[in-house]
C-alpha cells in the first residue's frame, strides 16, 4: 500500500486523538433552557 | 420449511432485533407525545452520551455501511479518503456549530431548521426563508430515503433472499411505523441503541475478510495485485492499494466534501444540536462523536477492496458494477449464519436511525413549517397530522425506491450537495455574521438548488472533462459568494441590534455593562 493510500487511516486516527484533547481544554458555553412555552405558529 | 431451516439463524436475529426496538419504542412512547415541544425535541433533554451516539448512527446509514463500503470494491483502498473528509466535518460540525447552534435556537425558541430561519432573519421576507427551505428539505430528502432504503432491500435480497421490492416497504413502513410511536424522545434513544450495536457491526465486519482468507498478511498479498477488471474493462492489477488509479481524486473529493459537509448543513443532524441537555453533555458529545465515527469510518470505508480477496474473476466482474451488493455478496459467501445476523442487525440499525431521524425531520417540516404557516392549526392537531404526514411521505419514498434513478451512493450524495449549497451559508452565517440579511439567506438558497441541478443533470452528462466535478464545489461557491454579495448589497435589511443582541447572546452582557 502506498503512503497517500494509507494516509487516511493514520490522519482519522490523528484527528481523533487531537479533537479530544482540544476539547478538554476548550471553554464550552452552553445556556440553561428555559421552561418553553406551546407554540402556536 | 425449508426456507427457514436454511435462514434460521439470521431470522432470529432479526426477530430479536426488531423485537427490541419495537419494545424500546412502546416504552418511550409514554414519555414523549404530550406535547409539541416533547415530541419535536424531546424538552432538550437527551444526554450527551445518547446524542453523540445518535448522531453517529443518524449520519452512518446504510448508504455508508452498504454503498460506500461497496463502492471501494470499484474504487480500490484510496476510497477511506472519502472517509477522512468526513471525520474532518464531524469535528468541525460539532466544535463551529454544536454549542452555538443549541445556544441560539433556545433564545430564539426554535423548534425546526426551517423556523430558526425565520427567527434569526427577522423580516417580512423571512417567512418565505422559512417555507422554500421546508421545500428543498422534502425535495432532498426524498433522494436520501431512496438510496437508504435500496441499499437494505438489496442486502435483504442477497442474505434472506427477501425480493426486493418487499424488502424495501418492511424497512420503510416498519421504521415509519415506531418513529410515528416514539417521536424525538424515542428516535434518539433507539438511535443510541442502534449506535452501539453498528459501532460493533463495524469492526465484525473489517474481520470478515481477513478471518475468510486466513489473515492480515495473506489477504493484503492477495489484494496487492488482482486480476479482475475495472469498471471500464481494464485491469485493476495492483490498483487497489495504489492512490487514485482507479478514480480521481476529485471524484473523491466531490463524494466527501458533498456528504461529509451534510454534518454541518443537514437537518436532521443540526437538530441533534438542540437536545443536549447541559454542558456536560455537549462535551461528552463533543469528545466522543468524531471517535465513533472514525473508528466506524476506517472500518468500513475500504471493506470493499478487501472482499476482492474473497471473490472469482467472474463474480468480481459482476460487483463492480453492481457495488451496493458487495457486503450482502460478502456476507453470503462467508457462510456463518450467526455472523450474517449480527451484521444484519447492524446494518439494518444504520438504515433505520437515520430513517427515522430523516421521516421524523420530513413530518415536523411539512406540518410545522408548511401546512401551519399556510393556515395555522390549533395546537392539538400539530402531533397527529405530523404522524400522518410522515405516513404519507413513506409511501411517495416507497415508490421511487420501486424505480431508483442511481445508486445509494450517488443519491446520498446528491440529497448532500443540495443540503450544504442551499443550506450552509445562511447557517453559518446565521450563527456567526451579524450582517447576513433575509435576501442573501434566500438567493444563496436559490442559487445553491438551481446551480445543483444544473450541474448533475445539465453538466456532468454532457461534458467528459467535468464527469468528476461533482455539483458540491460550483453550487456551494455559488451560494456562498451570492449570500455574501446579497447580504451587502442589502445591508438595510439586517434586523435590528435589539434583535441580534438576543440571537448572539450580548443582550445579558450590555444590561450588565449599563448597570
Amino acid at each position: 500500500m502506498d503512503f497517500l493510500t494509507a494516509f487516511p487511516y493514520w490522519a482519522i486516527l490523528v484527528i481523533m486523538i487531537v479533537n479530544a484533547i482540544a476539547v478538554q481544554f476548550m471553554k464550552i458555553d452552553v445556556q440553561d433552557d428555559e421552561k418553553e412555552k406551546e407554540p402556536t405558529k | 420449511m425449508n426456507y427457514l431451516a436454511t435462514h434460521s439463524t439470521v431470522l432470529l436475529c432479526m426477530v430479536v432485533y426488531l423485537g427490541l426496538i419495537i419494545t424500546l419504542g412502546w416504552y418511550l412512547q409514554r414519555q414523549s407525545a404530550k406535547t409539541v415541544g416533547e415530541y419535536y425535541l424531546a424538552n432538550r433533554r437527551i444526554p450527551g452520551w445518547v446524542v453523540s451516539l445518535a448522531f453517529f448512527s443518524t449520519f452512518i446509514s446504510t448508504n455508508t455501511y452498504i454503498g460506500q463500503a461497496g463502492e471501494s470494491f470499484r474504487y480500490g483502498l484510496s476510497w477511506t479518503w472519502v472517509g477522512l473528509f468526513w471525520a474532518i466535518f464531524c469535528v468541525v460540525s460539532w466544535m463551529i456549530l454544536g454549542p452555538r447552534m443549541r445556544n441560539q435556537s433556545i433564545r430564539l425558541k426554535s423548534f425546526t431548521v426551517p423556523d430558526y430561519f425565520q427567527l434569526r432573519y427577522q423580516s417580512p421576507l423571512s417567512r418565505s426563508i422559512r417555507v422554500l427551505s421546508a421545500f428543498i428539505i422534502l425535495f432532498a430528502t426524498v433522494w436520501y430515503m431512496t438510496g437508504i432504503a435500496k441499499g437494505i432491500a438489496h442486502l435483504l435480497q442477497s442474505v434472506l433472499d427477501v425480493p426486493y421490492m418487499y424488502g424495501a416497504g418492511f424497512m420503510l413502513f416498519f421504521t415509519c411505523f415506531y418513529t410515528i410511536l416514539g417521536g424525538m424522545y424515542g428516535i434518539m434513544w433507539t438511535d443510541a441503541v442502534q449506535g452501539i450495536l453498528m459501532f460493533a457491526v463495524a469492526l465484525l465486519m473489517l474481520a470478515i475478510p481477513f478471518m475468510y482468507v486466513g489473515g492480515y498478511d495473506v489477504l493484503m498479498a492477495k489484494i496487492a495485485y488482482v486480476d479482475h477488471v475495472s469498471k471500464k474493462g481494464t485491469p485493476i492489477g495492483s490498483g487497489l492499494v495504489s492512490f487514485g488509479q482507479l478514480t480521481s481524486f476529485l471524484y473523491i473529493a466531490g463524494i466527501g466534501l458533498s456528504v461529509g459537509m451534510k454534518q454541518i448543513s443537514e437537518p436532521k443532524l443540526l437538530i441533534r444540536f438542540y437536545t443536549v441537555k447541559d454542558r456536560k453533555g455537549m462535551k461528552f458529545a463533543m469528545t466522543w462523536t468524531p471517535i465513533f465515527m472514525g473508528v466506524s469510518l476506517v472500518c468500513v470505508m475500504g471493506l470493499g477492496a478487501l472482499v476482492h480477496a474473497m471473490v472469482t474473476t467472474e463474480e468480481a466482474a459482476y460487483l463492480v458494477n453492481n457495488t451496493d451488493e458487495v457486503v450482502g455478496f460478502m456476507l453470503k459467501k462467508f457462510n456463518s449464519p450467526l455472523v450474517s445476523g449480527i451484521c444484519l442487525m447492524g446494518l439494518f440499525a444504520a438504515g433505520m436511525a437515520a430513517l427515522a431521524s430523516v421521516t421524523l425531520v420530513v413530518g415536523t417540516t411539512l406540518v410545522k413549517d408548511i401546512w401551519n404557516v399556510w393556515r395555522p392549526m390549533p395546537v392539538e392537531h400539530i402531533i397527529p397530522r405530523t404522524k400522518l404526514v410522515m405516513f404519507l411521505y413513506c409511501v411517495l419514498v416507497y415508490y421511487f425506491t420501486l424505480f431508483p434513478p442511481a445508486g445509494v451512493v450517488e443519491l446520498s450524495a446528491f440529497a448532500g450537495s443540495v443540503y450544504v449549497a442551499s443550506f450552509l451559508p445562511t447557517i453559518f452565517g446565521g450563527l456567526y455574521f451579524r450582517w447576513g440579511t433575509d435576501l442573501g439567506s434566500i438567493a444563496s438558497m436559490m442559487t445553491g438548488i438551481v446551480v445543483n441541478i444544473i450541474w448533475r443533470f445539465g453538466v456532468r452528462p454532457n461534458y467528459e472533462s467535468m464527469a468528476d466535478v461533482h455539483e458540491v464545489f460550483p453550487a456551494f461557491i455559488a451560494s456562498f459568494v451570492v449570500y455574501v454579495i446579497a447580504s451587502y448589497l442589502t445591508a438595510s435589511r439586517k434586523p435590528n441590534d435589539e434583535h441580534l443582541s438576543v440571537v448572539f447572546g450580548t443582550e445579558q452582557l450590555a444590561s450588565q455593562s449599563t448597570s
